[in-house]
C-alpha cells in the first residue's frame, strides 16, 4: 500500500504526516487510500483490494462520521 | 525488489548473454561480477540503465557525449542515437539481425515483471530512433502492460509507469552509478541534487499528482451542483475552473523544466570537462610554444647582427690564421719599440754636439794645459762613451722596419684591432653561424607545432560557443522556472479566495449536496498535501544528514576528523569538525570526494526506504585501502540487492573476505575471439572457489 510514497513509510515522515493530519482533523488512512487510488488510476498498482474511487472514499468518511 | 535476470542480445561486445540473479535471502544480497577492464562490465551497466530508463538515463551514462550544437531536446535525442549507434555488435552489423535487445527481469512484492527494450539499426549500424520498442510484461502469465485506451503520449505513460512502479530516472543516480565517475557528481551543484533526490525518493511527485487529481475532482464535483439561475455562482465556478486549469498547466511546465534542468546541467558539465581536459591545456601549450619560438628567433637575430657586423668590419682579418695575426702584432710592437728607441737616440745626438763644444771649451782652459795634439783623441773617447749609452738596443726592438709606411699611432691602432679579433677565430665564427642556423630551424619547427595545435582551435571555439549557448539556455530556463513558481503562488492565492467565495455562496443557498461535500473534502486533502509538500524536505534532511554521518564514518579512513554532517534547509551539505569548521572546503582528495558522494547516495537511498537494487560499476576506483573496506561494507550492508561490477583487482583478498558472507552469486566475464571479433560472455563462478 502506498509503497512508493516513502514519506508515509519511514518513521520521521509518518510521524510528521500524522501530526499534520491530527492538526487538520484529517485521516492518514484516507490519505493512503487516496494515494492508492491515484496509483491505480495511473495503471501502476494491482487493482485488487481497494480499487475504489475518490467518491467511495469520501462517501465512506461521511458514513463513518454519521455512524 | 530485486533483479531476477538480465539478458543481452547484440549489445556491444555481447552477442548473447544471460545473467541469472538469485533472490536475496537474509544477508546474502550481493551479486559479484568480476572482469578485467574492457571485458564488458560498463557495457552491462549501460545496458541495465538504458534498458530501464531509455534516453532519460543519459545523464548517468558516463560514456555519453552530448552534441552541444543542437537545442536541448534535440541534443538529448541526437546524443542518445549517437551513443546507441556504437552498441550494435559487429557480427549483427554484418550478419544481422540489425537490432539489439536488453531484457530485465524484476521481482517485486512476489510479482514478476519483464522490461524489454529493442533498438533497431540500419545495416551500417546507425540507430533508427523512430523504431525503438518497449515491452513490459507483468505476472506469471506475462500479461502485457499497456497504456489505457485514449493515451496520447504512450512514451510519457510508460515513463511514468516505470517511475512510479520502480524508480524515476531522476532518482536513478542514487542506485546506479559508476565509481570512477562518481567524481562528476561531486562537482555538480549539490543543493539541487540533494533536494531532487530527497523529493523523488520520498515519493513527493506522487503526492503532487494526487493533489492535481483531487483538485480536478473537486472541480468536477462543483460542476455537478446545478444552480443555473445563479449567475454569480456560475461566474465564481468558472473562475475556479480557469484558475485550476492555469495552475495545472503551470505545474506541468514546472515539472518539465525540473526534468530539463538536470539534463542541461549534465551537458554543461560534460562540455566543461571537454574544455578543461583538452582545450585549456592546448591553449596553454600553444602559448608556451609561441614563447619558445620567439626566444629562438631573438637568439637568431642577435647572432645574425654579430655576423653582419663582422662582414661589414674585419671579417677578412678575422678569418685569417691566428699565427699570422700574432706575428703581425709582434712585428708592429717591435717596430714601435724601435721607433721609441730611435727617437731617444736621435734626441741624444743633438745633446752630444752641445756636449762636445762645452767639453772642448773646458779642455782649452785646463791648467796646466793638455797638449793640443791629444785633444782630438780625448773628444773622440768621450763621444764613443756617449754613443755606447744607446747600445745594445732595448729588448723586443725590431732590427728593421717592415711597416715603414705606418706611423706609430697607426701601428698602435692596428695592434688594437688585431687584439679585438681574438674572440672571432674562424672556428668561433663557424659556431656562430651554426647557432644562428639552429635557432632559425628550431623557431620554424616550433612554429609548425603550434600552428598544428592551433588547427584544433576551432574545436575549442565551438565548445566555448556551445558552453555559452548552454549557459544562456540554462539561465533562461531557470528564469522561467522561477517565474512559474511566482505565478503558481499568485494563482494559488486567487484560487483559494475564489473557493472561499464559492463556499459562502453555496452555504447561503443552504445547499448541502453530496457533491459539494466531496469537493470540500477533496479541498481539505489538497490543503493537507500542500502542507506536506512544503514541510517534508526540511523534516527529512535531518534523517539524511544522520545517515550520511554514519555512512561517512564507516567509509572514510579519516573519519575521526568529522564530528557530524549537516544539511541546511536549502539542502547545502556541510561536513563539520568538532570546532564547526566545514571540512568540505579543505578536503580536496579524489578519494574523499568519492566517499562523500557515495555517503550521500547511501544516505538518501536508505532514508527513502526503497529496496531498489544498487548497481555499482568499479566501486573502489580512487579509494585508499581503508576506504575500500569501509565502502564495500557500507554498500553491501543494506536491505536489498547489490550488484558489484568489479575489476579483477578490486574485490579480492581482504576486500573479498570483507563481503564474502554476503555474496549470493558470482560471475566472471570472459572474452573469446571468433574470426577476429571479440565476444563477451558470462560464466558463473562457484562461491567456494572464490
Amino acid at each position: 500500500m502506498s509503497n512508493n510514497v516513502a514519506l508515509l513509510r519511514n518513521q520521521t515522515g509518518r510521524l510528521m504526516v500524522l501530526e499534520i493530519c491530527k492538526e487538520k482533523n484529517l485521516s492518514i488512512d484516507v490519505l493512503e487510500d487516496l494515494i492508492d487510488i491515484e496509483l491505480s488510476y495511473q495503471g501502476m498498482l494491482r487493482k485488487r483490494g481497494i480499487g475504489t474511487s475518490f467518491n467511495e472514499v469520501f462517501d465512506g468518511i461521511d458514513e463513518t462520521e454519521e455512524e | 525488489m530485486h533483479f531476477k535476470f538480465v539478458e543481452l542480445f547484440n549489445w556491444r561486445s555481447y552477442r548473447h548473454a544471460r545473467f541469472e540473479f538469485p533472490t536475496p535471502q537474509g544477508e546474502k544480497n550481493v551479486v559479484l561480477i568480476r572482469a578485467p577492464n574492457e571485458y564488458g562490465k560498463t557495457s552491462f551497466f549501460e545496458a541495465v540503465t538504458l534498458g530501464l530508463f531509455g534516453r532519460l538515463a543519459l545523464p548517468i551514462i558516463p560514456r555519453v557525449r552530448y552534441n552541444t550544437d543542437s537545442d536541448l531536446k534535440e541534443s538529448i535525442k541526437e546524443s542518445y542515437s549517437a551513443f546507441l549507434s556504437k552498441t550494435l555488435h559487429y557480427r549483427a552489423i554484418n550478419g544481422g539481425p540489425a537490432q539489439c535487445r536488453v531484457t530485465i527481469g524484476i521481482e517485486d512484492d512476489e510479482q514478476q515483471f519483464e522490461i524489454t527494450r529493442i533498438w533497431h539499426f540500419r545495416q551500417s549500424g546507425q540507430h533508427k530512433p523512430a523504431e525503438d520498442e518497449l515491452r513490459i510484461f507483468q505476472g506469471e502469465y506475462r500479461t502485457p502492460v499497456t497504456p489505457p485506451q485514449g493515451t496520447i503520449d504512450s512514451d510519457e505513460w510508460y515513463r511514468e509507469w516505470i517511475a512510479q512502479r520502480f524508480l524515476s530516472p531522476n532518482e536513478a543516480e542514487f542506485f546506479l552509478f559508476d565509481g570512477e565517475q562518481v567524481q562528476q557528481y561531486a562537482t555538480r551543484p549539490k543543493q539541487k541534487q540533494v533536494r531532487n533526490g530527497i523529493r523523488g525518493l520520498l515519493g513527493l511527485p506522487i503526492l503532487e499528482h494526487l493533489r492535481s487529481s483531487l483538485d480536478s475532482y473537486a472541480q468536477r464535483c462543483r460542476s455537478n451542483v446545478r444552480t443555473p439561475k445563479d449567475s454569480t455562482i456560475n461566474e465564481v465556478r468558472e473562475s475556479i475552473e480557469r484558475l485550476s486549469s492555469t495552475l495545472d498547466q503551470l505545474r506541468k511546465e514546472g515539472r518539465e523544466l525540473d526534468e530539463l534542468l538536470p539534463n542541461i546541467d549534465s551537458q554543461i558539465q560534460s562540455t566543461r570537462r571537454e574544455l578543461g581536459n583538452g582545450s585549456e591545456a592546448t591553449v596553454a601549450m600553444v602559448g608556451r610554444l609561441i614563447q619558445d619560438e620567439q626566444r629562438h628567433l631573438e637568439n637568431a637575430r642577435k647572432l645574425q647582427e654579430d655576423l653582419l657586423a663582422l662582414i661589414h668590419g674585419d671579417v677578412a682579418l678575422a678569418i685569417a690564421s691566428a699565427s699570422l695575426s700574432s706575428s703581425t702584432k709582434e712585428q708592429l710592437r717591435a717596430e714601435l719599440i724601435r721607433a721609441k728607441w730611435e727617437e731617444s737616440r736621435d734626441g741624444g745626438v743633438e745633446n752630444l754636439i752641445k756636449f762636445k763644444d762645452k767639453f772642448l771649451e773646458y779642455l782649452l782652459n785646463l791648467d796646466p794645459p793638455i797638449d793640443e795634439m791629444y785633444h782630438e783623441n780625448i773628444i773622440e773617447a768621450a763621444e764613443t762613451s756617449w754613443n755606447s749609452l744607446w747600445y745594445p738596443t732595448p729588448e723586443g726592438c725590431a732590427e728593421f722596419y717592415i711597416h715603414s709606411s705606418l706611423t706609430s699611432n697607426e701601428k698602435s691602432r692596428a695592434i688594437d684591432r688585431l687584439d679585438a679579433l681574438n674572440g672571432y677565430s674562424i672556428q668561433e665564427i663557424g659556431e656562430k653561424e651554426y647557432h644562428f642556423k639552429h635557432s632559425k630551424e628550431q623557431a620554424q619547427l616550433i612554429r609548425k607545432q603550434w600552428q598544428e595545435m592551433e588547427a584544433i582551435a576551432p574545436e575549442v571555439e565551438r565548445l566555448t560557443q556551445s558552453l555559452t549557448k548552454l549557459s544562456e539556455e540554462r539561465g533562461s530556463l531557470q528564469t522561467r522556472r522561477n517565474a512559474i513558481e511566482r505565478e503558481i503562488n499568485s494563482v494559488e492565492g486567487d484560487l483559494k479566495a475564489k473557493k472561499q467565495e464559492f463556499g459562502r455562496y453555496t452555504a447561503q443557498k443552504g445547499t448541502n449536496a453530496p457533491e459539494l461535500r466531496r469537493a470540500e473534502m477533496a479541498d481539505e486533502y489538497v490543503s493537507l498535501i500542500d502542507r506536506l509538500l512544503v514541510e517534508a524536505i526540511p523534516r527529512e534532511i535531518g534523517e539524511v544528514a544522520k545517515e550520511m554521518t554514519l555512512a561517512w564514518k564507516s567509509m572514510a579512513h579519516m573519519s575521526d576528523r568529522v564530528d557530524r554532517i549537516e544539511i541546511t534547509d536549502d539542502c547545502r551539505v556541510k561536513m563539520l569538525a568538532i570546532d564547526g569548521t566545514d571540512l568540505r572546503d579543505i578536503e580536496p582528495s579524489a578519494g574523499a570526494s568519492q566517499v562523500f558522494t557515495q555517503a550521500l547516495i547511501t544516505a538518501i537511498a536508505k532514508v527513502s526506504g526503497r529496496t531498489f537494487p544498487f548497481i555499482v560499476d568499479t566501486p573502489l576506483a580512487r579509494l585508499s585501502r581503508e576506504q575500500r573496506l569501509g565502502v564495500l561494507r557500507t554498500f553491501t550492508e543494506r536491505l536489498g540487492q547489490v550488484v558489484l561490477l568489479s575489476t579483477d583487482e578490486e574485490v579480492v583478498d581482504d576486500k573479498l573476505d570483507a563481503i564474502r558472507e554476503r555474496i549470493a552469486a558470482a560471475y566472471e566475464l570472459v572474452v573469446h575471439v571468433d574470426r577476429g571479433v571479440a565476444i563477451s560472455d558470462v560464466r558463473e563462478v562457484q562461491l567456494d572457489t572464490l
